[in-house]
């Protein structure tokens, strides 16, 4: 019996022996990333000049600029064919990440009608271009009343 | 574990900088709508009276109102209702289209099978700042020996106006 109490003590002290301390370096590393920015480089959401719809009706400007009306809607006036999409220039450090996400907002609707359906033309591919244009939905009732409706739209790059 | 936790710090603020870091711009949002073009009739075509001939004739009513007639006679004395056409554009001081129909067919009210011809649609318009009014001529083919009576006809000609 003593010599299994004396194998029993031994095993504890080899226990102390594996908690001694040891010491070890390690490389504490940082970068900073460039801030990612968007600008405005050219162009308005402008949907341009329609004769008011006798129903309410849909007018899609798309990304690459092209405007199309409802059907038999009698809104396209041929003298008044300009329309314009804002193009954004989007700069950030191409060494850390390679793409960022969009969001797009209407901040400011125009009194009378509504701009919806915000798209950017970098749907369907990769978020990385230098560069994208943005179109949307304007909705405009029935016997809208002529004049030139105005808003705002707000356009958030983040780094992915 | 100093050592460790410090890393461990780092890394997380560094990942936080990267997830974080958006920015944003804005741009104005833009629609002219301008009201839409209408045309309201005010005033029917008519021709007046024409005595009819043993040959075809034309009778051609001018947009201000004069008739000049060929082949068949028109009275001077008994000229009946003569009037252009007339219609009032409401365009907003926007540049507009009009048109009109190739040929009109007018029925004996008496006998419908005898029937007149109108073409060759001629128009006028008096400009204002956002309406005018535009007056309609054309051209009525009479045959030989053509049957006398009124002739009418009820369902009006179309004339459509358009921006461009």
């Amino acid at each position: 019996m003593k010599k299994i109490t004396f194998i029993l003590l031994a095993l504890i002290s080899g226990t102390v022996f594996a908690q001694n301390s040891a010491n070890a370096n390690a490389a504490v590393n940082a970068k900073i990333v460039e801030p990612i920015t968007i600008t405005l480089s050219s162009g308005s959401l402008d949907f341009g000049t329609f004769a008011s719809p006798e129903s309410d009706a849909a007018v899609v400007l798309t990304p690459a600029g092209q405007r199309t009306f409802p059907e038999n809607s009698e809104m396209l006036i041929g003298a008044y064919l300009d329309v314009s999409v804002p193009e954004f220039t989007v700069s950030r450090d191409n060494n850390v990440t390679t793409q960022y996400s969009i969001g797009l907002a209407v901040t400011d609707q125009p009194d009378g009608v509504s701009v919806s359906d915000l798209k950017h033309s970098l749907e369907g591919s990769a978020y990385s271009a230098e560069s994208f244009t943005v179109g949307g939905t304007l909705n405009v009732p029935a016997g809208q009343t002529a004049g030139t409706y105005e808003g705002t739209i707000n356009v958030t790059v983040t780094y992915e | 574990m100093k050592n460790y936790l410090f890393i461990l710090f780092i890394s997380l603020f560094g990942f936080s900088l990267c997830a974080q870091n958006s920015a944003s711009a804005t741009v104005n949002s833009r629609a002219t709508v301008i009201d839409p073009i209408k045309i309201d009739k005010t005033v029917d075509l008519d021709f007046g009276n024409v005595i009819s001939a043993y040959n075809p004739g034309q009778v051609i009513l001018s947009p201000d109102g004069s008739r000049v007639a060929y082949g068949v006679q028109i009275s001077n004395s008994i000229p009946g209702t003569v009037n252009p056409a007339e219609a009032v554009v409401t365009h907003g001081n926007n540049n507009y289209a009009i048109t009109l129909p190739e040929q009109f067919t007018l029925y004996n009210q008496e006998n419908p099978n005898q029937i007149l011809t109108i073409d060759q649609f001629t128009v006028a318009p008096q400009q204002g700042n956002v309406t005018d009014i535009i007056k309609i001529g054309g051209t009525l083919n009479l045959e030989a020996n053509q049957t006398s009576g009124f002739y009418t006809n009820s369902s009006g000609f179309n004339v459509t106006v358009s921006y461009n």
